[in-house]
């Protein structure tokens, strides 16, 4: 109930900032209302790679994301946009296997994100462990636009936190380990695709569980807004 | 943006059938696919197109499994990772709409229906699964053919064993001829008896020798008309060998001499031949050892530890590739010598039987297609003189050697079909009324246990009583459809492990999980089959090879579908042997199930199709035999 008092709030500061620039359709947007069915709901399940942790420091390197439409991963929406970036890649490289070289031939920033915006329309957000993703994401598109992005988002490490707290248990929440408890095979490659391909396996089968007779509603997944 | 082949399309490109399908293809079935997940117990509901999304045309597990089973239960299908399903296929039967529903949890790929039409639009193999039950036979290379594989063992098995004797390797089966008889009939006579030579004999005189080798060589070959007697083309006064003879020494006699055969004397009266063959076949020295060991011994407990090595022979004949038909005989007939020398030991324990006996062997071991830990299953047949106090003597008879056969690695028959049952000791009549009983008033439970019996085999005793009863049944069988119809709908109660997508269907019971049974879902309905037609037509022959080599001669099945199956048999009971080996070597109990996930990929696809075989020899059978009463 807090999340739409919270986004009123959020689009009343924000949308006369948003005004003129690409963010402005986001603006624009209806409410995406908490009593809304899963199953009717499109989702954008996002994954981001940075260079780093540390925000100030560090950039983003790459975005990867997947639609998930009647419950269902379109499995052609899936997309892997490297972003080009002012310094190298940096200490994570290692993790990511993007080297410099691959960064090189990558689209700038502000594309990358203006065709993130416009497959945001009319879409929730998805992330595994949201925050991090998200400061990073923020950090982005006001260097470029000048305002922060206005959407709701559930988190499917949220999901499973409450889940396992429920049962009064104490589990690992990375991402691998969620899906280790839904018979979800270990993927090969860590990339943003791969890792928002496997986030959205993820609530799959979180929804499944949490399921009754299809009445699974997005304020049973803690539907949030953006900050 | 980064190119990428992406998860989903380098899962596709690993299974059949989109590994058929071209880039292009592959890509547009790729770009097509709808993820999915759901959690045990869900059913899935893919007639129904979902909500507005688009509608099913085909299935692909990634991970977990799902099984389908019709209304009534049936399991139908049991689908894994990388397993598919056809919804317009599935639901083509609009009467039995089968349920799909989730066992473990599932992850799995839709593609569209509209791709998917477009892509059995373009691809022969996306077309060819919708045709689920196509028919394809892969054996027919090494049909029937014995000289090649014994040819092969020739290298392993030339060293003689000294210690063999000639007595227990000669054929006693020999067959006599006038010398005046025409070459013709002689042939028609060794025909009859499927015998490579004929001993000549004049009065009590044995005279001559004529073999295959003479009638092509001195026959044939010399244009010699076939009405003429044998007397002018056999080989006159031929070298014969003494009973108790060694067997090296017929060997070294054979090659000495370049003949194949020997005529084996007994105090000058021929009893037996022996031939080269015989000796390339028996010279399978464990065997013969096991038997001379098995007729040495002189208690129960000496019989169990020679029993013991059984389990190392066969684990050995396997691994020479010795085939499974031939283990099986191997393995009867050490049952049988066990079975022998325990009923003589009975006598000597209990004294002499009051009257004459015929023990008989039931089942598997009547068929000579005993495996390791093949449980008994037998019984007595009597005279129908006997006297109640002479039936009294075999109460401690037999159950002295059931006892001891349990001591011996064949452990008692579960359903209690044995000799020291009283109920199996019976006298001719008995057991007459007891068959027509089963063949005039069949019940199906009945029957399921009564099946068995209809292979039965002299071990020891009275020959003619055996002899009348089986011309009995044999006779009574025949000429009752009713009872076929329903020994046959029986008999369908065990079908082939595969599912609907011929995959396979595994069990799940017990401590057996996701394996196949062999034996029940295999070699049952093949020994089934081969007894139904068997019957039918009144064959005496027991061994599931030889009734359907005889049912293909008697016309009753073509030579395609009898040979398919005589391979399916020998490629599963050649899986059996292989899986009960390993088990045995292992340290485990040797049982019928085999994890489909052991076998390489051919061997898998090679399973299948012997498993299709017996499917559609199932089919076959049940349109001849008719499905249930009328």
């Amino acid at each position: 109930m807090f999340y739409k008092l919270y986004y009123k709030f959020q689009h009343w500061r924000l949308h006369k900032k948003a005004g003129g620039t690409p963010l402005q359709a986001l603006y624009e947007q209806p409410f995406i209302n908490s009593f809304q069915l899963f199953t009717s709901t499109r989702f954008l399940v996002l994954d981001c790679e940075m260079s780093g942790l540390d925000v100030k420091s560090c950039q983003l390197l790459s975005l990867g994301w997947v639609m998930i439409e009647h419950g269902r991963i379109v499995n052609v929406s899936a997309r892997h946009q490297l972003i080009h970036a002012d310094r190298g890649a940096g200490e994570s490289s290692r993790i990511h296997g993007l080297l410099d070289s691959s960064l090189a031939g990558a689209t700038s920033a502000a594309s990358v994100l203006m065709l993130l915006i416009k497959q945001m329309q009319g879409a929730v957000l998805v992330f595994h462990h949201a925050p991090l993703d998200i400061r990073f994401l923020q950090k982005a598109v006001i260097e470029n636009f000048r305002c922060p992005l206005l959407f709701s988002y559930i988190d499917t490490m949220d999901i499973e936190k409450r889940r396992i707290h429920l049962q009064g248990k104490t589990m690992g929440l990375r991402l691998s380990q969620c899906r280790d408890r839904y018979g979800l095979i270990s993927i090969q490659q860590h990339n943003a695709l791969a890792d928002a391909q496997a986030t959205a396996e993820l609530l799959l089968a979180q929804a499944s569980y949490l399921d009754k007779e299809h009445k699974l509603k997005l304020s049973d997944l803690s539907i949030r807004c953006s900050r | 943006m980064v190119s990428e082949a992406g998860d989903v399309q380098s899962f596709l490109v690993q299974h059949p059938p989109f590994n058929q399908l071209s880039e292009n293809q592959l890509e547009f079935a790729s770009a097509n696919i709808y993820v999915a997940f759901s959690k045990p117990g869900n059913e899935l509901q893919l007639n129904k197109s979902t909500l507005d999304g688009p509608k099913t045309g085909m299935l692909i597990v990634r991970s977990g499994s799902l099984e389908i089973r019709d209304q009534q239960g049936v399991l139908i299908d049991r689908l894994s990772s990388g397993d598919y399903l056809v919804p317009g296929v599935l639901y083509s039967n609009t009467r039995n709409i089968p349920r799909i529903v989730v066992l473990e949890d599932c992850l799995y790929y839709e593609l569209g229906d509209k791709a998917f039409q477009s892509l059995t639009a373009t691809s022969s193999e996306m077309a060819a699964i919708c045709e689920t039950d196509k028919t394809h036979t892969v054996y027919s290379d090494d049909t029937g053919d014995d000289g090649s594989y014994q040819a092969d063992d020739e290298v392993e098995r030339k060293d003689v064993y000294p210690g063999q004797y000639v007595k227990d390797t000669m054929s006693s089966v020999i067959i006599f001829a006038a010398p005046d008889t025409s070459i013709r009939e002689a042939a028609q006579l060794m025909r009859e008896h499927h015998i490579s030579s004929l001993l000549v004999k004049d009065k009590a005189q044995l005279v001559g020798i004529v073999t295959d080798r003479d009638f092509r060589i001195r026959v044939l070959a010399d244009g010699v008309p076939d009405s003429d007697a044998i007397r002018t083309v056999m080989t006159p006064d031929p070298m014969c060998i003494e009973v108790d003879s060694l067997l090296q020494d017929a060997q070294l006699k054979m090659m000495a001499e370049g003949i194949r055969h020997l005529p084996v004397l007994d105090d000058q009266q021929p009893v037996g031949i022996i031939s080269q063959t015989d000796i390339l076949r028996e010279n399978n020295i464990e065997p013969i050892s096991l038997i001379h060991s098995i007729s040495r011994t002189n208690s129960i407990d000496e019989l169990s530890t020679v029993a013991g090595k059984i389990p190392d022979l066969v684990v050995k004949l396997v691994a020479r590739d010795t085939r499974a038909i031939e283990v099986g005989k191997i393995i009867t007939t050490l049952s049988d010598g066990i079975t022998k020398r325990l009923l003589s030991l009975a006598t000597e324990e209990f004294g002499t039987p009051p009257c004459d006996y015929a023990w008989l062997a039931f089942g598997s071991q009547a068929r000579q297609e005993q495996a390791l830990g093949s449980d008994q299953d037998n019984g007595l047949l009597l005279p129908d003189s006997i006297s109640a106090e002479d039936a009294g003597y075999f109460k401690d008879f037999t159950g002295y050697v059931n006892n001891g056969l349990d001591q011996c690695g064949m452990p008692y028959c579960p359903g209690g079909i044995m000799a020291k049952n009283e109920k199996w000791r019976m006298s001719l009549q008995g057991w007459k009324s007891c068959f027509s009983h089963w063949i005039e008033e069949p019940s199906p439970k009945a029957l399921m246990h009564a099946s068995i019996f209809f292979d039965m085999r002299l071990i020891t005793g009275n020959t003619e009583l055996v002899l009348e009863l089986q011309a009995f049944v044999l006779e009574k069988a025949r000429s009752n459809t009713i009872f076929l119809a329903m020994m046959c709908d029986n008999a369908l109660l065990h079908s082939p492990p595969l599912g609907f997508f011929k995959t396979f269907v595994l069990e799940t019971d017990g401590d057996h999980n996701h394996t196949l049974n062999l034996k029940k879902r295999g070699t049952i309905p093949i020994v089934d089959i081969a007894r139904n037609y068997a019957l039918s037509v009144g064959l005496p022959a027991l061994n599931s090879t030889d009734r359907l080599y005889a049912i293909k001669q008697a016309g009753a099945m073509s030579g395609e579908m009898s040979y398919s199956l005589i391979d399916a048999h020998e490629f599963i009971a050649g899986l059996r042997l292989d899986a009960q080996g390993k088990q045995y070597s292992a340290g485990l109990k040797t049982d019928n199930h085999l994890d489909p996930k052991e076998l390489s990929p051919l061997l898998r696809h090679q399973l299948k199709d012997a498993f299709n075989v017996v499917r559609e020899a199932q089919a076959a059978k049940k349109a001849r035999f008719g499905g249930g009463v009328l």
